[in-house]
């Protein structure tokens, strides 16, 4: 990849992967080291990305590894709890011509989001938010579709019963 | 109408999942509608899986990611990379220490460094500068006095790189000169002294260059 390519690919995808990083790791500020930290990398490893359509998958991998790093060692270091993180990761502003209802069960996804384990969250961020098929999702969580299909029912369940509990505590 | 049994529940919340997938086949498809249409419980918590997913797949993909970040991944990639900078430098360098070594030769080698240096800084820069990528659109032309604040971080490293190149330079021809006129006084001024007995005592010796020992030893 060249260095015009290099830039090119780092400005379509840079918002994508800090918008991952950021609803995985429900943290902008590690989301910010994170995308920094998977851009320079694509950078050092330009000489294997060569085609620039595979920069996307490629980051979103790093990126993604990356964020699994940095929730294992919150969880080795107990600072924080992985799964309920209270700051909201999307943009409050990112949609007001959306009808207050569906504001406030987006709200309530977004935090349910955050009370499930990262690697349910990872798998419906990429699947339901980023649109990703089950052949790269397959190839990322490194899983036969079938168990990714598995894991990914148990996760829409667990989003769901989350979103319930959240309304039960209101 | 068949009425399912609580067992079927499990069975229609499994293919509740499925059916999120998009690859629930028509004939569970129709199954499922008519127990949903039958069970209140079930219809919930469809009703409630449906939203959920909706809402989920109406997150934003993408969060902007903030500028001074992004600057830091320039200067980390295409600002340090081994290109024209280092290139530059190294160049410059390679001058400097050519023109110590081999007066005779310095001339050539400066010129041929100078050109290279150029070459590998403007070309570039200002390739970079005609690109239309829309940041340099503007009147022709600008004033003196507008132009360093009108340039962007990547024209200011090159002119800097510019202005080193230009004082690495300077610095091999001040060597090349101060090499040249030794060489003048070892080999015929020097000598010349030395015959009139009153100024041999005072003639300096002057260290020999390694290229004038080789010349010396023919």
């Amino acid at each position: 990849m060249e260095a015009e390519a290099y830039r090119q690919a780092v400005l379509e995808l840079k918002d994508r992967v800090f918008g991952y990083a950021a609803q995985l790791l429900r943290d902008r500020e590690e989301a910010r080291d994170v995308t920094q930290e998977a851009l320079v990398r694509l950078w050092e490893h330009r000489a294997a990305v060569a085609d620039p359509a595979a920069a996307k998958p490629w980051l979103l991998r790093t990126a993604h590894n990356l964020c699994i790093d940095r929730l294992r060692q919150r969880r080795a270091r107990g600072t924080a709890s992985l799964d309920d993180v209270a700051e909201p990761a999307a943009d409050p502003g990112w949609s007001p011509d959306r009808p207050a209802d569906a504001r406030a069960l987006r709200t309530e996804v977004e935090r349910a989001l955050g009370r499930i384990p990262p690697r349910d969250r990872a798998l419906l961020l990429l699947r339901e938010v980023h649109g990703h098929s089950y052949e790269e999702l397959a190839a990322l969580v490194d899983a036969p579709i079938g168990t990714l299909k598995s894991l990914l029912h148990r996760a829409r369940a667990r989003l769901r019963r989350e979103v319930e509990r959240l309304r039960m505590e209101r | 109408m068949t009425t399912l049994l609580p067992d079927e529940c499990r069975s229609a919340r499994r293919a509740l999942l499925t059916r999120a997938d998009g690859d629930l086949p028509a004939a569970e498809a129709a199954a499922l509608a008519r127990h949903l249409a039958a069970c209140a419980s079930c219809r919930a918590r469809a009703e409630s899986l449906d939203a959920t997913i909706a809402a989920l797949r109406g997150l934003p993909p993408a969060l902007p990611f903030p500028d001074d970040a992004l600057e830091s991944v320039w200067d980390r990639t295409l600002r340090a990379a081994p290109a024209e900078g280092a290139t530059v430098v190294r160049l410059a360098d390679r001058a400097v220490d050519g023109a110590a070594r081999s007066p005779r030769r310095a001339t050539w080698r400066l010129a041929l460094a100078a050109a290279a240096l150029l070459a590998a800084v403007l070309g570039p820069w200002l390739a970079f500068r005609a690109r239309d990528d829309g940041r340099f659109a503007g009147p022709p032309g600008p004033q003196p006095a507008t132009v360093a604040a009108a340039l962007t971080p990547e024209e200011r490293r090159a002119a800097a790189e510019l202005r080193l190149v230009l004082q690495l330079t300077d610095r091999a021809l001040q060597r090349s000169q101060r090499a040249a006129v030794d060489g003048v006084l070892r080999r015929g001024v020097d000598p010349a002294l030395r015959r009139i007995p009153l100024l041999r005592e005072i003639v300096p010796d002057r260290p020999t260059p390694r290229g004038a020992a080789v010349e010396a030893a023919r």
